[in-house]
């Protein structure tokens, strides 16, 4: 063990004498030390963490990133492991400095190019020699495992890249589940080829529990869903311009007694928002300030009625092919045909949320501040009538 | 017969009864039964049972009610397809009232299915892609006084949370009260805002908002915008009820009042009511305030040094909660750093330290091995 471990250490310095590497310090003049081209974004904003990931951690203050005292104390770099994190980080950082050179040569070509889907191309390519070049940079991978991904910058490809991985592997997986399992598709619409990350809450909820981001499927009172939601729509794919969307919220469980059996109501409709990679939130001061240029239904909660069972409301999020006449989308709210409306606005389905209400004690406060009338009961035990 | 012959002379003469064989004059063998009983019968032709009545019992086309059985089997021999569903012995049932399809369904090429269609124009299986057909069944009830009764029936579960959700409300409205009157209060007096008593109680409401909201984690900016628009909601709401007869100018005279309360008066990090600094007041303030601080850095702390630091940290208006967090950590640390002078004594019997020590074994990384030291009580917070 000791051999090898001897072994290795000469190789090591063998390594940094023939780089003649000599400086301890962490500014080496690679591409990873330049940010004249680089974004700012990529860098360990903590200086005290980012001196103990290059350099040496002073045995008798411990590492940075560790917060209890006492703990920090306790830990013990591994090994030779400072030699060996400078000859690896040097050759990942020459590898990333040939990809850089790529990137320059094709942007040259950009420049040059005549039609748009060769730019487009080129673009693309350059966007995945970004990502390749970024994904082993020790700072971007401790900014992406620490970092929450709100201080994220999406407009870096590498960030979009690894949060898309993030999400594909959880929230994508829980959102598809309740989808299907809650048969929102093929309910609302046929199906769905998810491409964004859609997250809501109810920030004017003063109780924290129900404040934070909704799980898709879950359900919730009245009260807790009587304002506007607020609308996270992640893009990782690059964003050039901006791009419009429109949203809407629909509840395919409104009782239709005249055929015993269900209609659809619109329940909310925004259209023509512009979002991009960085700008992704259709928050509150959104639609205090531009609301009401947005909005061609206002937001009704579902108000389920006594023994009317469990009720969906389906957030789809659509990309927009071109800008929509707002008049032209207000209609009546009832009997709504998502369908058709999808297919007449030539919206693209791009992401999918949904939560649950049923009828609890808040709902007829929140019915009488919409000003509708009261909700009928139904008696608890459901017949045999056929549907009509 | 020749066998019978050559075995006569091994069997003995027996006398009496019990023999089993008596030799006839003509040297032949009869049997003769004797009083045995046989327990058992025989297993052959034991197979057979009744007929289990199995198959279908409604065909293609006939309307079912719900719980009606539509197929009895060993096995699935059918599977169950929409609408109905299978029991323990794979007897096939509707749940729902309709007409009996027996189809394929091309997710399963080997299967055969039967289904219930709502319709008597439905066919089985729905398209994949199209929405499910589904009924809803409940009645709605029309006589206003079993409907109110039934509205009001609660579950069990739901009855007995009564008492506690009760508490809580009262509980929380009493909080809020207190500490919208206390805001109001404050506005009045400290700040001298001048504003007729329904638009005070409306401030001091929205100040009670963005002190719940920042607790919730938002950052300051974001509650007060949320505050904001939860009043102007709910103004937006009255004028649809047509309560409010112009929306757009109250929205806008609310808002500059909430203007301009904000450029006098901020919520900190402790929820207190403060002036309101901007960013290049609040910058000098943090300056000042780190210049007072400097001494009190990397030394053991008296009680009333401990006091003047928190007082500095907490000073009205200056830190956000996190920078607060962080300038704790720098100044008040748990337990204080061996770096800092003072705080490690060496050399000290373990068996009577001094008074106010606490002795520690602790490794030494220098000469590899433990060594006792004694650190003073004061390096706790």
């Amino acid at each position: 063990m000791l051999n090898r471990t001897n072994l290795t250490r000469a190789r090591s310095l063998r390594y940094l004498a023939s780089k003649r590497f000599q400086s301890t310090e962490s500014s080496s003049t690679g591409i990873w030390s330049d940010f004249s081209k680089r974004s700012p974004s990529l860098k360990l904003s903590n200086p005290a963490i980012k001196k103990n990931i290059f350099d040496k951690i002073d045995p008798s203050e411990g590492p940075a990133s560790i917060q209890n005292y006492s703990r920090r104390l306790a830990y013990h770099s591994i090994n030779e492991i400072d030699d060996t994190f400078k000859v690896a980080y040097e050759y990942l950082q020459e590898q990333s400095a040939e990809k850089y050179q790529q990137i320059e040569v094709l942007e040259k070509q950009v420049a040059q190019a005549q039609s748009e889907t060769e730019v487009k191309e080129l673009k693309d390519r350059i966007e995945a020699l970004l990502v390749e070049a970024e994904a082993s940079n020790p700072e971007v991978l401790y900014n992406t495992s620490y970092l929450s991904s709100e201080d994220l910058d999406k407009s870096q490809p590498v960030y979009r890249q690894i949060l898309k991985e993030k999400w594909e592997a959880f929230d994508l997986m829980v959102t598809m589940q309740r989808l299907e399992q809650l048969h929102v598709i093929p309910d609302t619409l046929p199906t769905l080829d998810p491409k964004v990350d859609v997250k809501v809450k109810f920030p004017h909820n003063l109780k924290d529990e129900f404040s934070s981001w909704v799980t898709p499927g879950e359900i919730l009172p009245a009260f807790a869903v009587s304002q506007p939601p607020t609308i996270r729509i992640q893009e990782f794919e690059r964003v050039d311009q901006e791009q419009l969307y429109t949203v809407v919220v629909v509840n395919p469980d409104t009782p239709d007694l005249a055929t015993n059996s269900f209609s659809t109501t619109l329940q909310y409709g925004l259209a023509n928002v512009p979002l991009n990679n960085v700008d992704n939130t259709i928050s509150t001061s959104t639609l205090l300030t531009q609301g009401d240029s947005y909005t061609f239904q206002h937001y009704i909660p579902l108000t389920p009625e006594k023994n009317a069972q469990n009720q969906r409301a389906c957030l789809w999020v659509f990309r927009q092919a071109k800008p929509l006449a707002l008049d032209a989308l207000a209609g009546p709210n009832t009997h709504f045909d998502i369908r058709t409306f999808v297919e007449t606005n030539s919206l693209n389905p791009v992401g999918a949320h949904v939560w649950r209400q049923h009828f609890d004690r808040s709902v007829n406060d929140v019915r009488r501040s919409y000003g509708l009338e009261k909700g009928k009961v139904y008696h608890r035990v459901r017949q045999a009538h056929p549907v009509i | 017969m020749s066998f019978l012959k050559s075995i006569s002379g091994l069997i003995r003469p027996l006398n009496g009864q019990g023999s089993i064989l008596h030799t006839s004059s003509l040297n032949n063998i009869t049997q003769i039964r004797t009083a045995t009983k046989k327990v058992s019968g025989s297993k052959t032709n034991k197979n057979d049972s009744a007929g289990r009545r199995l198959g279908p019992k409604a065909y293609e086309g006939h309307y079912v009610q719900p719980g009606q059985i539509i197929m009895r089997q060993r096995g699935t021999k059918i599977h169950p397809g929409e609408n109905v569903k299978i029991g323990v012995d794979h007897t096939i049932y509707a749940v729902e009232p309709g007409y009996v399809r027996f189809y394929y369904n091309p997710f399963h090429p080997l299967r055969k299915y039967v289904g219930v269609a709502l319709k008597q124009e439905l066919k089985l299986p729905t398209p994949h892609f199209s929405p499910r057909v589904r009924r809803f069944g409940y009645v709605e009830l029309t006589d206003p006084v079993k409907a109110q009764q039934e509205e009001d029936r609660m579950s069990r579960k739901e009855y007995e949370a009564q008492s506690e959700l009760t508490n809580e409300f009262l509980k929380s409205e009493e909080y809020r009260q207190n500490v919208t009157k206390e805001f109001a209060q404050s506005l009045k007096d400290e700040f001298s805002i001048d504003l007729d008593e329904n638009k005070l109680q409306v401030v001091a409401h929205r100040f009670y908002e963005i002190s719940q909201l920042v607790k919730n984690g938002l950052s300051l900016e974001e509650a007060k915008v949320q505050a904001s628009y939860n009043h102007i909601y709910n103004i937006e709401l009255a004028a649809r009820r047509g309560e409010v007869s112009n929306f757009e100018e109250a929205k806008k005279e609310n808002l500059s009042v909430f203007n301009d309360i904000d450029n006098k008066v901020q919520l900190d990090a402790q929820g207190r009511l403060c002036k309101y600094l901007n960013a290049q007041e609040r910058e000098s303030l943090q300056q000042e305030i780190s210049t007072k601080l400097a001494p009190f850095a990397n030394r053991i702390l008296s009680k009333e040094d401990k006091k003047t630091v928190t007082n500095l940290i907490e000073t009205p208006g200056a830190y956000t909660t996190s920078e607060q967090s962080l300038l704790r950590e720098q100044y008040l640390p748990e337990i204080v750093p061996w770096t800092v002078p003072g705080s490690v004594i060496e050399n000290i019997d373990p068996e009577n330290p001094p008074k106010d020590v606490v002795v520690q074994r602790v490794f030494d990384g220098k000469t590899r091995s433990t060594k006792v030291i004694g650190r003073p009580r004061d390096i706790v917070a």
